[in-house]
């Protein structure tokens, strides 16, 4: 059993050690950075951030929610939901307006205003 | 009495013969017996002690009883003395030591003592030889496999003359009227810096020079003309300032001339004097928005460099090669943009780095060029680092992108901000095509053209 935890430890420093990328904050956001013939310390390093190694990037999720806490990228739900919030919030305000104008979006949109 | 006499004088004959020829202690005594008036046996051992006399003679033959310097290695050659001798470092025709001529107040001078291997042939000079040369003349000086020195005279300034048969070149021995005042070393001195000594070597190949001569310059079309100017490496025009411009150290044939700057030289806006090397402008003064031809000149004798002169026509020159165009502008001060190289491309004038990616998901960088890396600022906002910065932000960037395939319409990319470009990074943002938000895109590819020059 302590054979195969010390197995699976092995891989996952070396994966993070090897990895191709690494994120770092930059002032709110979560960036990646991508080294090109060098490694990700010294291309930080050349751009001025702190590099971490993380295992994965939460791709399905759009990278101004991304939050950095340790070396782990979490999700930042309350800034997710806000701007969803906010999206919703103009598409009814849209609709709103549409709908005191008696057009739907398609005629709108076929206006090109 | 008769046989006594002949026996007698027969034995004088060979003693005196004997101790002239070899010094070596032989004797014949054993020939004759005493009273021995005749000897039934007396041609055998006559034959058999000449023999012994021949051999033993050779055998103890001295070299003090030689001339010095009458056997030539060419008359000695064998496995035993080898004409080569590698443990010298011969592996060609070179001079080992010496063989140098020199200067001198009047017109005798000595070719000092040495060791060559003229034609693979091993000649050791032991002492200088003196050589007294005709007046006015260049007097170029080989060493035959024999040993002996080959001069083959010409008026000065004559073009170089063929290596004499079975030789080595070893000087070109200028006089005055007086004088030896010149001389040039054309000694090869070790075979190490004759690598191209095998160019050649096959009847009717083209040979060094050929190959050093016949070369084209890279911008045959508008500079340098249809016409062979020759091997060039370096050489390049460069600007370096208002008042002065650069050519870089480099190598060219001018002409029929080798010449080598081994530092880079500063060119000024005066006047040229090219038979002293002097670099500087052919005629006149310098002029506003004018295009001035550069040219690598040899002008000055047994010189090594090459000087630099410009001007709208070689006005005044005799051995030079156009190397390049520079411009002035209105205020007749050298313009950093549109030097033109004729036998180069300058760094303005190649790409300064360019970058292909998937900028979906995880970016996947396709290939790039003089980029350190590549950072994902958010959705459709990328920071590109130079490896090598570009020596100011005025630099030309190009971009295209290609949405996801079957997603239509294309898109487009752009710098969000003018301090978005500095001298080593580029901050671009990628939008689908109705340009409303930032977007992920496919294939990303950026070209970036400037000023590179280190």
């Amino acid at each position: 059993m302590r054979t195969i935890l010390l197995l699976i430890s092995l891989i996952l420093i070396s994966s993070s050690a090897f990895a191709d990328y690494c994120v770092s904050k930059k002032g709110d956001n979560v960036v990646v950075l991508y080294p090109i013939g060098r490694t990700c310390e010294e291309y930080a390093k050349e751009v001025g951030l702190e590099p971490t190694y993380v295992s994965s990037l939460p791709i399905e999720e759009k990278q101004e929610y991304w939050k950095l806490n340790g070396d782990k990228i979490e999700i930042d739900t309350v800034k997710k939901h806000a701007d969803l919030d906010k999206a919703a919030q103009a598409t009814a305000e849209k609709e709103a307006v549409l709908l005191k104008l008696k057009i739907t979006k398609e005629e709108l949109n076929a206006l090109e205003l | 009495m008769r046989n006594l006499l002949k026996a007698s004088i027969l034995c004088m004959s060979l003693v005196v013969i004997s101790g002239q020829a070899w010094s070596a202690t032989t004797s014949v005594d054993h020939v004759f017996t005493a009273n021995d008036i005749h000897s039934s046996t007396f041609h055998t051992k006559l034959n058999r002690d000449i023999s012994q006399l021949l051999t033993g003679g050779i055998n103890n033959i001295n070299d003090a009883n030689i001339v010095n310097d009458s056997l030539k290695e060419a008359d000695m050659a064998d496995e035993i003395n080898p004409r080569i001798r590698t443990y010298e470092g011969a592996s060609c025709a070179f001079v080992y030591t010496g063989l140098l001529p020199s200067t001198d107040s009047d017109l005798t001078s000595d070719i000092s003592a040495g060791t060559a291997y003229p034609d693979g042939y091993r000649v050791v000079k032991a002492a200088a030889t003196a050589k007294t040369y005709t007046a006015s003349k260049w007097t170029w000086v080989d060493l035959d496999k024999n040993g002996d020195f080959q001069y083959t005279e010409l008026p000065i300034g004559s073009g170089t003359p063929a290596v004499a048969a079975y030789s080595i070149r070893l000087a070109l021995v200028s006089t005055d009227s007086t004088t030896v005042n010149t001389v040039t070393d054309l000694r090869t001195t070790s075979c190490a810096n004759g690598p191209f000594s095998n160019i050649g070597s096959a009847t009717g190949e083209s040979n060094l020079d050929d190959m050093l001569a016949k070369g084209k310059p890279i911008r045959k079309s508008f500079l340098g003309g249809q016409n062979s100017s020759g091997y060039s490496q370096g050489a390049y025009v460069s600007w370096s300032g208002h008042t002065t411009f650069t050519v870089t150290s480099g190598s060219l044939y001018i002409n029929g001339e080798y010449r080598t700057a081994s530092t880079d030289i500063t060119v000024p806006n005066s006047a040229d004097d090219p038979a002293s090397s002097v670099s500087g402008i052919v005629s006149g003064s310098i002029a506003a928005n004018t295009t001035y031809n550069v040219y690598a000149v040899a002008d000055q004798n047994a010189v090594k460099p090459f000087s630099v002169s410009f001007g709208e026509s070689a006005t005044g020159l005799t051995n030079y090669r156009l190397i390049g165009q520079i411009k002035t502008d209105a205020s007749s001060l050298f313009s950093s943009r549109d030097v033109l190289i004729a036998n180069g491309v300058s760094e303005r004038e190649l790409v300064g780095g360019y970058i292909t990616f998937n900028g979906t998901g995880t970016v996947a960088v396709l290939d790039s060029f003089n980029v350190s890396g590549i950072t994902d600022d958010g959705t459709g906002l990328y920071t590109i680092s130079w490896d090598n910065d570009f020596n100011d932000a005025n630099y030309s960037l190009a971009g295209i992108v290609q949405r996801a395939s079957g997603a239509g319409n294309g898109g487009y990319v752009s710098l969000e901000d003018s301090t978005d470009v500095t001298v080593g990074a580029i901050k671009i943002s990628t939008l689908n095509n109705d340009g409303t938000a930032d977007a992920d895109l496919r294939r990303v590819s950026i070209i970036a053209i400037g000023d590179t020059r280190k």
